[in-house]
C-alpha cells in the first residue's frame, strides 16, 4: 500500500468519523471541536500526499502553521456562537 | 529558473499554486464571514440548518475524496493517466447531480437567498464550489486529453482544490 493509498483510507476514515461525531449526542463546543479537528487533518492529507508537500518541508510547516491559524479562529467563532 | 525552483521547491505550476490559496482565502473568509454571523442569531442558524441534508454531502465528501484519490493517481501511472482523469471526472459528474438534488431539495421547500442569512451564504458558497467543480471536470477531460505530465499535474492540482475546499466547507455549514 502506497502512502496515496494510506492517504485515502485516512480521508475516508475521517469523513466516516466526522459523520458519527455529528450525529452522536456529544455536545457543543466538544462535538464542534472534534468536526473541526478532524477537517484540519483531512485538509492536512490532502495538501502532504494528493499535492505532494510530503518532501517539501518548509512549504510544509508553514501552511501547517497556516491552517491550523485558520482552523482556530473557525473554532473561536463557533464557541462564542454556542455559548451567546 | 523555473516556476518550481523560484518557489523553493514547490510542485507543479507556481500560478497553480498563487491560485489554491487564493481561493482558499476567498472561502475561507465566507466561511469565517458565515459563523461570525451565526454569533447574532445561533438559533436561527441553528433552525436553517435543520432543512440541509448532511447525509446527502456526506457521501459527496467520499466522492470528492475518491475523486481526487483517482486525480492524483493518474500523476504516478502515466500509462493509466487518461482512464483515471476521465475517472475524476465522472465523479465529479456525481457530485454535481447529488448537488443538483439537494438544490432541488431547497427549491421544494421555498428556501432561496432571501429566506435566512443562513441560505445566503449557503447558496453562495456551495454555488460557487460547484461553479469551480465543474470548471475542474472540464480541465481534467482536457488534460486527459493532451496527456502531458506537467498538464496533467496542474489540472490535479486544480481538483485538489476544489477537494480542500469542500473539506472545509462541509464541516462548518453541514454540522457545526
Amino acid at each position: 500500500m502506497t502512502a496515496l493509498d494510506r492517504a485515502w483510507l485516512g480521508l475516508a476514515l475521517l469523513s466516516s468519523v466526522t459523520t458519527i461525531v455529528a450525529l452522536s449526542p456529544l455536545s457543543a463546543p466538544w462535538s464542534g471541536a472534534l468536526i473541526l479537528i478532524f477537517a484540519w487533518a483531512k485538509a492536512w492529507l490532502i495538501f502532504l500526499w494528493y499535492l505532494e508537500l510530503a518532501d517539501v518541508p518548509v512549504w510544509r510547516g508553514g501552511i501547517l502553521f497556516g491552517l491550523g491559524l485558520f482552523s482556530l479562529l473557525l473554532f473561536g467563532l463557533y464557541v462564542i456562537g454556542t455559548l451567546v | 529558473m523555473t516556476s518550481a525552483t523560484a518557489a523553493k521547491g514547490l510542485p507543479g505550476e507556481l500560478m497553480m499554486w498563487v491560485l489554491i490559496f487564493s481561493e482558499l482565502a476567498v472561502f475561507g473568509a465566507g466561511l469565517a464571514i458565515f459563523l461570525a454571523l451565526r454569533i447574532f442569531d445561533p438559533d436561527g442558524f441553528a433552525h436553517a440548518q435543520t432543512a440541509l441534508l448532511p447525509a446527502l454531502a456526506g457521501v459527496n465528501t467520499i466522492v470528492l475524496i475518491t475523486s481526487g484519490y483517482m486525480a492524483a493517481l493518474a500523476m504516478k501511472f502515466p500509462d493509466r493517466a487518461r482512464r483515471l482523469l476521465i475517472g475524476a471526472a465522472m465523479l465529479g459528474v456525481v457530485f454535481l447531480i447529488l448537488k443538483g438534488m439537494e438544490f432541488q431539495h431547497k427549491v421544494d421547500l421555498k428556501i432561496t437567498f432571501e429566506t435566512h442569512d443562513f441560505f445566503m451564504f449557503y447558496y453562495l458558497l456551495t454555488g460557487f464550489h460547484a461553479a469551480h467543480v465543474l470548471a475542474g471536470i472540464g480541465i481534467l477531460l482536457l488534460v486527459a486529453k493532451t496527456r502531458v505530465a506537467a498538464h496533467i499535474q496542474t489540472g490535479a492540482a486544480f481538483w485538489h482544490m476544489v477537494d480542500l475546499v469542500w473539506i472545509l466547507l462541509f464541516p462548518v455549514i453541514y454540522l457545526l
